[in-house]
């Protein structure tokens, strides 16, 4: 994550300012793990920080996605993210009162994502670059997909398993997540390192 | 204790969701590779078009200078000739007359020679831009003396590509064809409307028409116009009734 987090920053400081929500989601997400860690070893609550990572995740996810679509699918997706904010408060405040794992708040995330993410995966800029596995908004949308697509499970079941077995729910959980995570931010990198232009690539407007 | 079809539920839009996922990912590789195909078959397209209008352009290019050099150039030259050969030195009068008329006639072909090569240079869309192009294409019509055409241009003028530049003007140069020669036409308005994401190109005239169902596969000249109209992204518009003249309408995107 850290590598990622680095990179976008240069990335972003070479002029490629579209990766700029990218770069925020990253250091929210840093941010929020450093959090996590500090008021976990104190022992404090920190659910919390889940039920609102969720909103600014999905927020700068869509910023970052909105620079790739038409008009009409910007209206859509502006649309989506008053939605999510909407139900994801909604379900935090009266399904989990902000003490459970958001795992529904993740999901819906998730599925919205992924709708996103595809339509941006099949319709990727062919001017830019000559091969797919060049391009970097493929590996940043292939890694969400992933990411979002195999959390589905965990982060469905996470609250259930978690009344059954506090200690093995989180095995569990982070069997799934961990290698999700290295995919993810792998993808990031990958991403990341596409996007740098290179003083021999003659580039397409 | 939640409920256990919770568990049903998520294990089965988790199956879902991966099966999806891969199908959406094979075929956004597959569609990548598909329109990249698809665009480099149609920027192929777009060259040998552009190549092709190129050729056409110079040809009649050369057809122009032709018919300028036998009829205009040559006629007045050997008018010149015939003035200078009567020269007598006996009536000094006369023959100073002559004189004068020759050096007006040598005077008037100088003109038309420069006018001439003018034309000749190839990049003058390029040079001068699309609409003195179409001016000149006007003028050489008005020239010719079977119809009356007029020009109009409204709304500020766009940049346009000048490889687009130079298909627009190979259809209008066309369309103009098809007018003096098959239309019969008196009347000729050609008519380009600039808005803030269009340019819009009208060419009206006052001829006999034709069938469009019935031409429509006889000549290459209307397939041309329309292919070449399809290259550059225009819509092109044949309004062409058996009596009523025709109207062409060539709406081009400005980027």
């Amino acid at each position: 994550m850290t590598v990622a987090w680095i990179l976008s920053f240069i990335v972003c400081m070479k002029g490629q300012r579209r990766f700029i929500p990218l770069c925020i989601v990253l250091t929210i997400s840093m941010a929020e793990e450093l959090v996590v860690a500090w008021l976990y070893s104190r022992g404090a609550d920190f659910i919390w920080i889940y039920h609102i990572y969720a909103l600014f995740e999905y927020t700068f996810f869509c910023i970052y996605f909105m620079q790739m679509v038409s008009l009409k699918h910007k209206r859509w997706i502006k649309f989506s993210i008053l939605i999510f904010i909407l139900t994801s408060a909604s379900i935090s405040y009266w399904y989990y009162h902000f003490e459970s794992f958001p795992g529904a708040n993740i999901n819906t995330e998730g599925v919205f994502i992924c709708i996103i993410c595809s339509y941006v995966l099949l319709n990727l800029d062919i001017h830019l670059f000559d091969a797919i596995y060049k391009h970097p908004d493929f590996w940043i949308s292939l890694g969400i997909l992933i990411f979002f697509g195999g959390t589905f499970f965990s982060n469905g079941l996470f609250t259930y398993l978690y009344e059954i077995d506090k200690v093995q729910a989180k095995k569990l959980f982070n069997i799934i997540n961990s290698p999700l995570n290295l995919i993810l931010y792998s993808c990031f990198i990958i991403g990341f390192l596409c996007a740098i232009p290179r003083r021999s690539t003659i580039r397409l407007s | 204790m939640r409920n256990p079809s919770e568990i049903y539920y998520t294990v089965v839009l988790a199956t879902i969701f991966f099966i999806v996922l891969i199908a959406v990912v094979i075929t956004a590789v597959w569609r990548y590779y598909y329109r990249k195909r698809a665009h480099e078959k149609t920027l192929m397209e777009f060259d040998n078009t552009l190549l092709q209008s190129r050729l056409e352009i110079q040809e009649e290019t050369f057809k122009s200078i032709s018919c300028e050099l036998h009829d205009n150039i040559g006629q007045i030259l050997t008018l010149a000739k015939l003035h200078l050969n009567r020269l007598s030195l006996e009536d000094t009068e006369l023959s100073r007359e002559r004189l004068n008329g020759a050096i007006d006639m040598i005077t008037q072909t100088i003109q038309s020679l420069r006018d001439v090569s003018k034309n000749l240079h190839a990049d003058t869309i390029s040079k001068n831009g699309l609409v003195p192009a179409l001016e000149t294409e006007i003028r050489i019509i008005e020239k010719l003396g079977i119809l009356q055409p007029v020009f109009r241009v409204s709304g500020p003028p766009a940049h346009l590509d000048d490889n687009k530049s130079l298909i627009i003007f190979r259809i209008v140069q066309e369309a103009l064809q098809n007018i003096t020669k098959h239309s019969k036409a008196t009347m000729l308005e050609m008519k380009i409307e600039y808005s803030e994401t269009m340019m819009k190109l009208t060419i009206a005239d006052n001829g006999t028409g034709f069938n469009w169902e019935e031409n429509k596969d006889k000549g290459s000249g209307l397939r041309n116009m329309t292919d070449r109209a399809r290259i550059i992204g225009a819509q092109f518009d044949m309004q062409a009734a058996a009596t009523s003249g025709t109207i062409i309408t060539l709406t081009i995107p400005i980027s």
